[in-house]
């Protein structure tokens, strides 16, 4: 193994006596460490999808309201695991001397798997974003867009700590590989690939949320006298990317659509959840709807969504079969991210027009003021645009899933 | 793929974080309040669109006749005159038609000063000049500025940009070695 190039780097030690043993003792520990990240992030990101109908619904009543907690106690436990993963390293690195299993370095002696790493640093700006959201409100009011400056600070942020946790399940999947222990089960991926495709499909739900205020709140961009749909080009970057970074991560074509298929059975899961999870907090808390019929109905829009999604995700898988390659070469990748851009240029713009028509469905109070849908030379302009995204997306999400791939840390 | 490449994704890149931000600050908002008032022969309505305007910001005034108003003005000025107490200087501002409000014209007057304010609207059109004056009061600046904010908010971004500047040297790093191996 060679050191890599940047201030992470860390040489790895001649081998020490009993080296596979520890190789494997890190294995354990660091399985763990992935599987508790993922399920902290996961509640995480329940947390957020039931302040976002909160918001609508009852309001900003209190930074300490029932979804807030679940999302900072989400945060605080990922925190808690990195920490922990990162103390551990770094001990069994200054014990056993440094190994790949023992992630980068950091500042000379702290250790830390790579996707600590990128989790820590995420779920850090997330925090940071708390104290400055709860500002914000102060000084602007509690119906800013969620394209707020704090919002998007902490979505970044909440992004950026799920991506960590892709990069330290999928190390786990390739130490897996490298030990001989992956067994392959359904689409010929192991437990840990099909972990790896839970964790990228709450990375796409994380992203989803910040593409969102683009169908109906923010449905046109203007730039000086060019107008263009918002919405068709944010989900065909979001889409591609997760979706190359899935096949390519994997090796295996319909691994865009099995990710895809993830996302659909957890918007389902919270479509579920959040309605009676908000009439239950309402009720006890003696707290009022802003609307007189506000509370919260089965969002059937969202999880209609979701399963269409399905279909660029297997264009996505089409092309890598049809190429017989895992979208690691640029033109197909390239090419396959074009074609996606397609249905999913006209997934968001029948969305946008669709919510529109059927504004009621949303449940927006009547203080938020809806723009109305875009004209139709910017769903013209947003076509060609939809398809550099889908392109660049699918360029973008090829090289996340080659480090996936290979990456030990 | 080469240094050109890259430069076109990140200008795209760039494009689009431009994009979002300007979608963002872009709030078709209605006027915080209207006032009727009368300039000489004219009866105009003033719409203000800050409630209380901002002391260091521009006050946006949309200025159109009353609907009523048997004459319309064919220009309008403003000027704000520091109130009693309020130590500031004069500003003006001249109010364009506004091609949306048939009649109407808006533009901003600066308030630098925390404090009481008078504005001297001045019209001039077909009736003759015309003058009124409107009291209002600049409230101190936000603790944080929105440009600060949205600054402050999207400084993660140049932390992606990095990490995905960072992960393209260590693709080519882990794929040297897989081949080598």
């Amino acid at each position: 193994m060679q050191p890599v190039g940047g201030t992470l780097a860390v040489a790895v030690a001649p081998s020490p006596v009993g080296q596979e043993q520890a190789t494997r003792c890190a294995y354990r520990w660091r399985g763990g460490a992935a599987v508790l990240l993922v399920w902290c992030l996961f509640l995480a990101g329940v947390g957020l999808a039931w302040d976002i109908r909160w918001h609508l619904v009852v309001g900003r009543d209190d930074f300490w309201s029932p979804p807030h907690l679940l999302i900072y106690g989400g945060v605080a436990a990922s925190g808690l695991v990195c920490l922990t993963a990162g103390l551990v390293a770094t001990y069994r690195a200054w014990r056993d001397g440094p190994m790949v299993a023992h992630g980068v370095r950091l500042l000379g002696r702290v250790h830390a798997p790579l996707g600590v790493v990128i989790a820590g640093t995420g779920l850090a700006v997330v925090l940071l974003a708390a104290p400055f959201d709860n500002l914000w409100h102060e000084l602007y009011g509690i119906d800013v867009a969620l394209w707020a400056p704090f919002h998007l600070m902490g979505l970044i942020g909440g992004a950026w700590a799920g991506l960590g946790a892709v990069y330290l399940v999928a190390a786990q999947a390739v130490q897996a590989r490298r030990q001989g222990g992956a067994r392959p089960g359904p689409l010929g991926l192991d437990g840990w690939q099909w972990l790896l495709l839970f964790a990228l499909a709450a990375l796409y739900a994380e992203l989803a949320v910040i593409a969102q205020p683009g169908a109906v709140q923010f449905p046109t961009t203007e730039l000086g006298p060019v107008q263009f749909s918002t919405y068709p080009v944010l989900l065909a970057l979001a889409t591609t990317f997760v979706g190359a970074a899935a096949v390519r991560a994997t090796g295996r074509p319909g691994a865009a659509t099995a990710v895809l298929a993830l996302y659909l059975a957890r918007q389902l899961l919270l479509a579920l959840l959040v309605p009676g999870a908000i009439r239950a907090a309402v009720a006890a808390q003696g707290l009022s709807y802003r609307l007189p019929d506000g509370a919260p109905r089965f969002p059937l829009h969202e999880v209609l969504v979701a399963l269409a999604l399905l279909g660029p995700a297997l264009v996505l898988d089409l092309v890598a079969w049809r190429a017989a390659d895992d979208l690691r070469r640029p033109r197909v990748a390239l090419g396959a991210g074009l074609l996606a851009g397609v249905p999913l240029f006209a997934l968001a713009t029948a969305t946008t027009f669709l919510l529109y028509r059927a504004v009621s469905v949303l449940q927006v109070p009547p203080e938020i003021v809806l723009p109305g849908p875009p004209a139709p030379e910017a769903v013209e302009l947003a076509l060609p645009l939809a398809l550099a995204a889908g392109a660049l997306g699918a360029a973008l999400g090829s090289g996340l899933g080659g480090v996936l791939r290979l990456n030990p840390r | 793929m080469g240094k050109g490449w890259r430069a076109r994704t990140c200008a795209v890149v760039v494009a689009g974080l431009l994009a979002a931000a300007r979608v963002a600050l872009a709030h078709d908002i209605p006027p915080a309040t209207l006032t009727t008032v009368r300039a000489g022969p004219y009866s105009l309505v003033v719409a203000r669109y800050a409630e209380p305007p901002r002391s260091g910001a521009e006050l946006p005034l949309l200025v159109s006749p009353a609907p009523d108003a048997p004459v319309a003005p064919t220009a309008v000025w403003v000027v704000a005159r520091p109130g009693l107490g309020t130590d500031a200087t004069p500003t003006r501002a001249v109010l364009a038609p506004d091609p949306d409000a048939p009649g109407g014209f808006a533009g901003g007057v600066r308030l630098p000063v925390a404090g009481a304010w008078l504005l001297d609207l001045l019209v001039d059109g077909p009736a003759g000049p015309g003058q009124a004056t409107l009291a209002v009061t600049a409230a101190a600046p936000h603790a944080m500025p929105v440009w600060l904010g949205w600054l402050l908010g999207l400084s993660p971004l140049a932390g992606v940009g990095g990490l995905v500047w960072w992960q393209r040297r260590y693709l080519r790093a882990l794929e040297a070695a897989a081949g080598a191996g």
